[in-house]
């Protein structure tokens, strides 16, 4: 590729085929949470600290979008009942 | 049409307002603060109808301009000093993100030791981030750019962000009688803003400031902006002889060129100093002396074609830098710019740099004096005794 021939770029760099949420981040996690729902007593601090928002309560029940989650562990580090674990990818 | 005796930064602050700018963010910073106050009465009283946002740094500020900007809003901030250097990883973004941001920079001494008062390396040390850089010599000048600049920053073939800088204190709280246009007259002149390819949706989600149809084109993506930014030099010409169309007043475009018929000297001059300048050289062109002065309004693009023109057959050039470089090639960073225009030039003319008037030291017409002299006296000799002088050091 030369200055005479340089590529095909869109006039900006936006591109309306790829949708932001098609980025799974969650691909770049070396260290997942796993939680203890016995143990979890749903006061939602992992829901307000979580960087992400990743985290939320639905019908009492915390539940995490692996999807997006990088595994920070900020949520395991929060958690007063100590209901999630950081648990490696790599059995 | 109203004529008022107000300061440069009420008249900045007319500016945006006549640009309908609706998304103002507000940090305070001596010397930017009036203007951001008489944006806050303007968007009080209903005058200007913006949502008027104080964020809690610059860095937000410039952050906020960025997503106002994308989701079809017309931003309008400013800064200066430290709040530019603090805000330095935002500027980058807006014109990667090609979004047309106007951001008056009031240009301030940077620390440390730093002063309040006017120097311009705070926006110089910006000038490698593909942003438009405009400096202004008075209030009239401050509030016409401002408009112009939207109208630069939002045509279809560029998309760029836009620096309007003037000198603070120097420009910023001095009051001189400026014309303000009628805002029906403006309205025709700067058309409402879309963005044609960018936009913001929460519904919709897309990625701003990819690289490309696919990833790895950040290389190919520079050099589109390299020829953008090149591209931006027309526009300003243009932009600037419509308005003289319209409003009677122009300020020639990228450089202004004054007395340089003839010229054997000439000296360069950016922001307020060059009025200073106007009246040195005025009076030894009166004595006989040939010596021009070369204003330059656009720092970025550099007008290197606009120079190289004005300087054929002249034998010195003295740039006049209110800012520095810390051990450069030799001079402040207009110097060091005129050199790399000039360098391939067949016969190209002699170069000395004059540093002055940093924080705010005040540059008077003997100073100029004696800086067009040395200038001249180089002219004369056809030779450079000191390739660099700081001028008006206290003894």
């Amino acid at each position: 590729m030369s200055e005479e021939n340089w590529g095909n770029l869109p006039p900006c760099p936006f591109n309306k085929d790829i949708r932001a949420d098609q980025s799974k981040t969650g691909s770049w996690r070396s260290i997942r949470p796993e939680i203890n729902q016995g143990k979890c007593l749903k006061c939602g601090l992992c829901v307000t600290f979580c960087p992400e928002g990743v985290a939320e309560i639905i019908d009492r029940v915390l539940n995490i979008d692996y999807d997006y989650c990088k595994g920070c562990g900020i949520c395991a580090e929060e958690c007063p009942s100590h209901a999630i674990k950081m648990v490696s990818e790599v059995a | 049409m109203l004529r008022k005796f107000i300061e440069g930064n009420e008249a900045a602050a007319y500016g945006v307002k006549l640009s309908r700018a609706n998304v103002i963010t507000a940090f305070p910073i001596t010397p930017q603060t009036p203007l951001m106050n008489k944006l806050a009465e303007m968007t009080a009283s209903g005058e200007l109808k913006a949502k008027y946002i104080r964020v809690e740094s610059e860095h937000v500020s410039m952050s906020v301009c960025l997503g106002a900007s994308a989701a079809g809003a017309r931003p309008f901030t400013a800064s200066c000093s430290q709040g530019i250097a603090f805000m330095t990883e935002l500027i980058w973004m807006a014109s990667g993100f090609r979004l047309p941001i106007v951001m008056a920079v009031v240009n301030r001494s940077i620390s440390c030791p730093g002063s309040l008062a006017a120097e311009q390396a705070d926006s110089l040390l910006q000038r490698d981030t593909g942003w438009i850089q405009l400096y202004c010599e008075d209030g009239q000048e401050v509030l016409d750019t401002i408009i112009q600049a939207y109208k630069i920053g939002e045509d279809e073939r560029l998309y760029l962000p836009v620096m309007v800088c003037y000198d603070g204190f120097t420009i910023s709280h001095t009051a001189n009688t400026v014309d303000i246009p009628d805002q029906a007259e403006v309205d025709k002149f700067l058309p409402p803003y879309k963005h044609k390819y960018i936009y913001l949706d929460p519904d919709d989600p897309r990625e701003i400031g990819v690289s490309g149809p696919k990833s790895g084109y950040a290389f190919e993506t520079r050099y589109q902006m390299e020829n953008t930014i090149k591209a931006s030099a027309p526009v300003i010409e243009k932009v600037d002889s419509d308005f003289r169309r319209r409003f009677g007043r122009s300020y020639d475009g990228m450089v202004e060129e004054y007395q340089t018929d003839n010229a054997d000297a000439l000296l360069v001059t950016m922001g307020s100093i060059t009025g200073t300048a106007r009246g040195v050289v005025d009076k030894l062109r009166a004595k006989g002396k040939r010596i021009g002065l070369i204003k330059i309004r656009a720092f970025r693009p550099y007008p290197s074609e606009e120079i190289r023109r004005i300087a054929y057959g002249v034998k010195t050039i003295g740039v006049i830098d209110r800012n520095f470089s810390h051990g450069s090639a030799g001079g402040g960073i207009g110097c060091v710019e005129a050199g790399r225009a000039l360098i391939n030039m067949d016969e190209h003319p002699k170069l000395l740099g004059f540093v002055t008037g940093l924080a705010g030291r005040n540059v008077t017409p003997d100073h100029i004096q004696h800086i067009a002299d040395r200038v001249l006296k180089a002219a004369e000799a056809g030779k450079v005794e000191r390739e660099v002088e700081w001028v008006g050091l206290m003894k």
